[in-house]
């Protein structure tokens, strides 16, 4: 029996201070600008009209990928549907692991957050996605070096192969020490690109 | 579907290494709990299961190692050689953890043993332990809060059904770190006293340090065990809190046993780690999934939440478990209290064990079930 073919519905790059949607520019604060990844994303949320106040309580990581997800919401709805999430990154949470090691470490007199601490796992991310879009879903949050299609593919593929999900919002989502480098994708049964590892580096490489 | 089996196993504990010498300490009561006075992890006295101090001489390697990639790189070396297992690009190995080398973060003093500072990086760990065994491509690393271990085993038997690979070691493993403790105590989640999950009077958990790795196969080996079925949902409901109505752990117990065929369980290895809120929810999941008239235990009244290895390791006590025909008391329990009623196992009891279901549950609102079963080989 030849394989089913998966394809990528819709993808969102953000890298640079620009958001890429299906492979075009959509938003951006232009070069040369002294605008952090932080303020950056909160243009975003402003661009896109957004009222979720949970927004301000995330790390930078679930920041991040909860705007890559509206955008591609908006291109290709998901919500509330069976969409298993399969992330990775190569720094897991560090932005949160830092903030909450500096003042356990750096701080006097030492000091612990919950609001911080909760951040230090990568995986918050999906949960985070999970309460706004209401998916019951299986979640896996794997980390790699760089951005890996060919780990990433096989599994992603094999979720929708035993049919344990109708959809797989696929991710490298790496929010670390040199900032923000996001790229969300919707896998399904139909669409307008192939779900491969080299299609999934193209649209990855493409805005650099 | 291929079948896939839980062929071979290890362990290393704070009652000892090696899966059938830990079993039995705990079939005697023995706990790996102890009060600690460590001031590098916290100012007070602590209970939890801690690992030996010095695990240095497991591992003569051509590199320096962290504390946590030795005991990595020495039980997965055990269970290499006890089951033989090629290392090459048709097997997979696979890592759990939740936070790997974190205790290197911001502590020169622990740079200053000579400690690569990019090992608290999870894919520079992975890499390093990768080195020693020589494999051709570092291990997967999956880091999936609470339930990392078992959905470490779903993922693995996944990536062999779908043919990716053909066999899998999986390795799951987590510190008592500063880190961790302070961020669970900023929860006010840690016991003053040796944890008690499911009792009425539980008062949270305590921290505990394990490695396990077992060994998946297609073929079933003498005293092999078969994954009937696996279930993984998320509560959609709240980041850090358990969901009140159980939604995620339902779905993932519902989803695993119609994968299995709806079997009949002999036991369920909870996860039960002993907050209020965390046992509540999982009563009440399992009293909407019609399975609370089933036995139930936590193992972390042993061993305390040992983290990223935790559902490796209660997967391969519950496995013993079905081995030795003998249902293990939940350690600490005494008085009913939780939100539905449970059949919790207040003494070891012998009996004919067939198949067990596992669970976890985790920070994000992830969980997971999982269903294994004897088999005659």
């Amino acid at each position: 029996m030849k394989d089913p073919l998966f394809y990528i519905q819709s993808s969102c790059r953000i890298r640079n201070r620009a958001v890429w949607v299906n492979g075009e520019e959509r938003f951006s604060c232009g070069t040369g600008s002294n605008t952090t990844d932080g303020e950056f994303l909160k243009e975003i949320y402003r661009h896109l009209g957004l009222d979720y106040p949970k927004f301000y309580k995330m790390d930078l990581l679930c920041k991040a990928v909860f705007l890559a997800a509206e955008w591609i919401e908006k291109e290709a709805p998901f919500s509330g549907t069976s969409t298993a999430l399969v992330f990775s990154n190569a720094s897991s949470s560090y932005i949160s692991d830092e903030k909450h090691a500096s003042g356990l470490y750096k701080t006097v007199p030492p000091s612990a957050s919950p609001a911080v601490f909760v951040y230090t796992l990568p995986n918050i991310a999906a949960g985070e996605l999970s309460i706004r879009h209401q998916l019951y879903s299986e979640q896996v949050f794997f980390t790699f070096e760089q951005f890996s299609p060919d780990k990433m593919v096989p599994y992603q593929e094999g979720i929708l192969q035993q049919g344990r999900a109708e959809k797989v919002l696929g991710g490298w989502v790496e929010a670390g020490v040199n900032g923000c480098d996001i790229f969300l994708y919707l896998i399904a049964r139909e669409g307008g690109q192939k779900h491969t590892a080299g299609d999934l580096l193209k649209l990855y490489n493409q805005e650099l | 579907m291929k079948d896939v089996f839980v062929s071979g196993d290890y362990m290393i504990t704070p009652l000892g290494n090696g899966t059938e010498a830990v079993f039995d300490l705990v079939r005697q009561g023995v706990s790996g709990i102890s009060l600690h006075h460590n001031p590098e992890i916290s100012e007070v006295p602590f209970y939890a299961g801690i690992l030996p101090a010095d695990p240095g001489g497991y591992i003569k390697g051509p590199e320096k190692y962290t504390p946590l990639e030795e005991k990595f790189i020495f039980c997965i070396s055990r269970l290499v050689e006890e089951q033989n297992i090629p290392c090459d690009e048709e097997t997979l190995v696979l890592l759990s953890t939740t936070k790997g080398n974190i205790s290197l973060l911001h502590r020169p003093e622990a740079l200053a043993l000579g400690y690569p500072p990019d090992r608290i990086y999870l894919p520079a760990m992975a890499a390093a332990i990768g080195r020693f065994f020589k494999f051709k491509e570092p291990p997967l690393v999956l880091s999936n809060a609470c339930i990392s271990g078992s959905l470490a085993i779903a993922v693995a038997r996944q990536l062999i059904q779908t043919g990716r690979y053909k066999r899998a070691v999986v390795a799951g493993g987590d510190e008592v770190s500063r880190f961790i403790f302070a961020g669970f105590e900023s929860f006010h989640a840690l016991s003053p006293e040796p944890c008690r999950p499911f009792d009425r009077d539980r008062k949270g958990i305590n921290l505990g340090e394990a490695v396990v790795a077992v060994y998946l196969t297609t073929e079933p080996h003498k005293h092999s065990v078969r994954i009937m079925g696996t279930g993984s949902s998320n509560d959609a409901n709240h980041i850090s809190g358990p969901s009140r109505t159980g939604e995620g752990l339902y779905r993932s117990i519902d989803q695993a046993m119609e994968e299995a065929g709806r079997p009949s369980l002999d036991f369920i290895s909870a996860h039960g780690t002993a907050t209020q809120y965390n046992d509540d929810m999982e009563s009440v999941a399992l009293d909407r999934c019609g399975l609370n008239h089933l036995p139930v235990h936590s193992m972390k009244g042993y061993f305390g939440h040992t983290l990223g290895a935790s559902g490796l390791l209660e997967t391969v006590l519950s496995i013993q478990s079905l081995k030795n025909g003998l249902l293990v008391a939940s350690a600490g329990y005494a008085h009913p209290g939780t939100a539905s009623p449970l059949q919790v196992v207040r003494e070891n009891r012998q009996g004919d064990l067939k198949r067990f279901i596992k669970t976890a549950s985790g920070f994000g609102g992830c969980n997971i079930a999982t269903v294994f079963e004897k088999t005659e080989v």
